[in-house]
């Protein structure tokens, strides 16, 4: 399939632009590899064009200027709302994280009971998403915040990813 | 320990020095009789030369850190972040609580979550294991069967015949229907057919310790029955696998100094084990600080021009006062808007803070002498909507924090230690949704007032916060910091709705009041606990709901005992400690009393 998609945007296979690069170091799971994606949708406010901006990849947006990507347009994003919109999403992901299903490791079943220790099957229970991988998406947060000097979402993530 | 024999005016002398600690006189002659143990006598006969000198000099060294108002100052009052509480958990195999060391991450393991619950119900089991309506009869006699209550496992109930007790969390754990779970498993409760007043009257006569109230259309007892709060329920497993309930309520209440006894040496509170002497030298400071005042405001908008000038109005009158005011607490809301999507004017609000420094610089006086706490609001910007809500993030408070060195920023809820007196802060419309939350509407059998019931659950739940966390929830590893065990001397619930205050069992309870919406507020004496309901001239009450006395002070002295018809044996006095029923009934809280 590769071979075909990148005859499709006319690269050769063994290019250097065909090379994958993750941009982050990815963590060794047991047996898997994941690396993360992270992208948010932002909404021009002069042309009302609609894109997706890709924190994860690319490594170079993280430090300059967010523009409207529209040649004709180019207006700066305005930081307050895409501070204001990073950190919502901070808040939701942290809200969520405490509110999410934990399943039993072994039979893979929705922990109902609130005491319970063990699952009826005899298996312990595990997060849905693991603290591990929270924390790796709060980083992209992170290196977004000290990158585009958003100061309040340098702290918030700070106190995330620190602790008390 | 060496006996010694006093002369006449050596015990006069003893007397006299005894008297000046009036609370405090079992420490005061303990430590007067350390002190002698240190002195060398040539024999056991004291006389009033050998003990005035012992006195005098530790009432020298009374006088001589008393003296010092900045010291005092300091030590008197801490805040106390509540992130900095140690944990406690019970070992159920001892029977004593540990102190959890080591790492408490904010994001747990899946162990953490079910720990959180399991920590919440051993808790209340242990409290109830010394009730002594629900101890496990030491001795064996004919007695026991009909009057002990004791708690009988959920597991232990299959296969039971007859009437058991059961302690469980109210869970739905499957849609539409309710289940009491507890540490060995769970069973689906019937709560429809609870008995009435009047059958149970016939029931009381086979029990006489167990004074059962009930409302009549109601059939349970006062305060919030939301999911996930722990209850004590009487009832008979059917063959169908329900447990049918017949009575239940909240476990009961248990004294302060009860708790005390047990937890000897650990610090529940967070403030630090004192010593013998100092806890003696604080409790005096305590009684001398009849001038030191707090005073409370909740939902501070410092975006909201009208708030500001009212703000303005309290601290010019506070400046000019005799005695400044020795704590200023401010609690969020901060924005008068929801830190949600549609705000995004943060830097604004920055500046608003800063505004709100150089108005508090501007009175001398109370920069000077007054200190400033700080508490977060639910809907205020910061990390997360997860309790316990970390303190206001630097980058607003960067400026008033140099502007106001005396400015403290801290978490949500909070605890306050003055002397020897334990306050702990919350900031959470815990009125409305407790009310939306409750399975059935509170019974109106001891009290309308829905704060008197607010109360009633929290203080029986042992937590500032029983919701279900589906609701609020509560990051796992530190649930420890919304206990209320042991039972705090005062506690502060900042809510949206109006301002009202309770003494209940001892702990003094009052909400200030929303100062944006209803420009109300409360002053509190720590050396008396008398809370002061205040308004601003010229802003409107809103309606009062229920019932409950009038606003200001009328409404504190009407939270204090009424002696409802019901209670015709017991003799009611109007003091902080509402102890009655000391041989009847096992409810020894105070009314409106939760007595089943």
């Amino acid at each position: 399939m590769r071979k075909n998609l990148l005859k499709l945007v006319r690269v050769k296979e063994f290019a250097p632009e065909a090379q994958f690069r993750d941009p982050f170091p990815s963590f060794t799971l047991p047996n898997v590899i994941k690396p993360l994606r992270f992208s948010c949708m932002v909404l021009c406010s002069y042309c009302n064009d609609c894109r997706d901006l890709d924190l994860s990849r690319d490594s170079a947006l993280l430090e300059q200027e967010w523009r409207c990507a529209v040649p004709r347009c180019g207006q700066p994003y305005d930081r307050g709302q895409m501070e204001s919109a990073l950190l919502q999403i901070v808040r939701q992901r942290e809200r969520l994280y405490h509110l999410q299903d934990l399943l039993c490791k072994r039979c893979r079943g929705v922990k109902a009971d609130h005491l319970a220790e063990q699952c009826t099957c005899g298996g312990s229970f595990g997060c849905e998403e693991s603290s591990a991988d929270f924390l790796r998406r709060m980083q992209v947060f992170l290196k977004v915040a000290l990158g585009q000097k958003f100061l309040l979402l340098r702290d918030c993530v700070s106190w995330i990813l620190e602790g008390p | 320990m060496i006996g010694y024999t006093l002369k006449a005016e050596a015990v006069e002398e003893v007397l006299s020095f005894v008297g000046q600690f009036e609370d405090a006189d079992d420490e005061a002659l303990e430590l007067l009789l350390d002190e002698i143990d240190n002195e060398s006598y040539k024999s056991t006969i004291l006389d009033r030369e050998s003990v005035h000198r012992v006195v005098s000099l530790l009432l020298d060294a009374d006088s001589a850190v008393a003296s010092g108002p900045d010291v005092s100052n300091q030590t008197a009052l801490r805040v106390i972040d509540v992130f900095n509480v140690p944990k406690f958990r019970y070992d159920p195999v001892k029977k004593v609580f540990y102190e959890h060391t080591g790492r408490l991450p904010i994001h747990g393991e899946a162990s953490a979550k079910a720990a959180l619950y399991r920590d919440r119900f051993h808790l209340l089991l242990q409290r109830i294991s010394r009730d002594k309506h629900f101890s496990r009869p030491v001795f064996d006699s004919e007695m026991v069967d009909s009057q002990s209550c004791e708690i009988t496992s959920i597991q232990s109930l299959i296969g039971s015949v007859g009437r058991k007790w059961i302690m469980g969390v109210i869970s739905q754990l499957e849609d539409g229907h309710f289940f009491l779970e507890d540490l060995t498993g769970a069973v689906p409760v019937d709560l429809s057919n609870a008995i009435s007043l009047i059958e149970h009257i016939v029931y009381i006569f086979h029990l006489p310790n167990l004074i059962v109230f009930f409302d009549v259309s109601h059939k349970i007892t006062s305060g919030f029955f939301v999911e996930n709060t722990i209850i004590v329920a009487e009832g008979e497993l059917l063959l169908n696998g329900v447990f049918q309930v017949s009575t239940c309520g909240f476990p009961p209440l248990e004294d302060r100094e009860a708790s005390l006894s047990l937890l000897m040496g650990l610090d529940f509170f967070g403030s630090g084990i004192l010593t013998s002497e100092e806890t003696l030298r604080l409790s005096q400071l305590e009684k001398k600080a009849v001038n030191d005042m707090f005073v409370v405001l909740s939902d501070v908008w410092v975006d909201n021009d009208e708030t500001m000038e009212k703000l303005a109005t309290v601290l010019d009158g506070y400046e000019n006062v005799d005695v400044v005011p020795s704590l200023f607490v401010l609690m969020g809301n901060f924005c008068s808007r929801p830190c949600n999507l549609s705000f995004h004017s943060f830097s604004s609000l920055r500046l608003k803070f800063t505004k709100l420094g150089e108005m508090i610089g501007s009175h001398p006086r109370i920069k000077e002498h007054s200190r400033f706490l700080f508490i977060p609001g639910p809907n205020d910007p910061g990390p997360s909507t997860v309790l316990p809500r970390c303190a206001l993030p630097k980058y607003f408070t960067e400026e008033l924090q140099k502007q106001i060195p005396n400015a403290i920023f801290s978490s949500n809820p909070c605890r306050l230690k003055f002397c020897t007196q334990e306050i702990v802060f919350f900031r959470n419309d815990l009125l409305y949704r407790m009310r939306r939350s409750s399975l059935i509407p509170p019974s109106t059998e001891e009290t309308s007032d829905p704060f008197e019931h607010l109360v009633a659950t929290i203080t029986h739940q042992s937590h500032l916060c029983p919701l279900p966390l589906t609701v609020q929830p509560v990051v796992w590893n530190y649930d420890h910091c919304l206990r209320l065990y042991p039972n705090p001397h005062t506690i502060v619930l900042g809510d949206s709705s109006e301002q009202n205050s309770f003494k209940y069992s001892g702990i003094t309870c009052f909400n200030p009041g929303s100062f944006s919406r209803d420009g109300t507020f409360a002053a509190y004496r720590p050396c008396t606990r008398e809370v002061e309901l205040s308004a601003l001239e010229g802003c409107e009450a809103r309606p009062k709901c229920g019932g409950g006395g009038g606003g200001g002070n009328a409404r504190a002295a009407a939270a204090l005992i009424n002696p409802s018809p019901s209670y015709t044996n017991r003799k009611s006095s109007h003091r902080d400690d509402h102890r009655t029923m000391k041989s009847e009934g096992y409810y020894d809280c105070g009314q409106p009393t939760i007595a089943w």
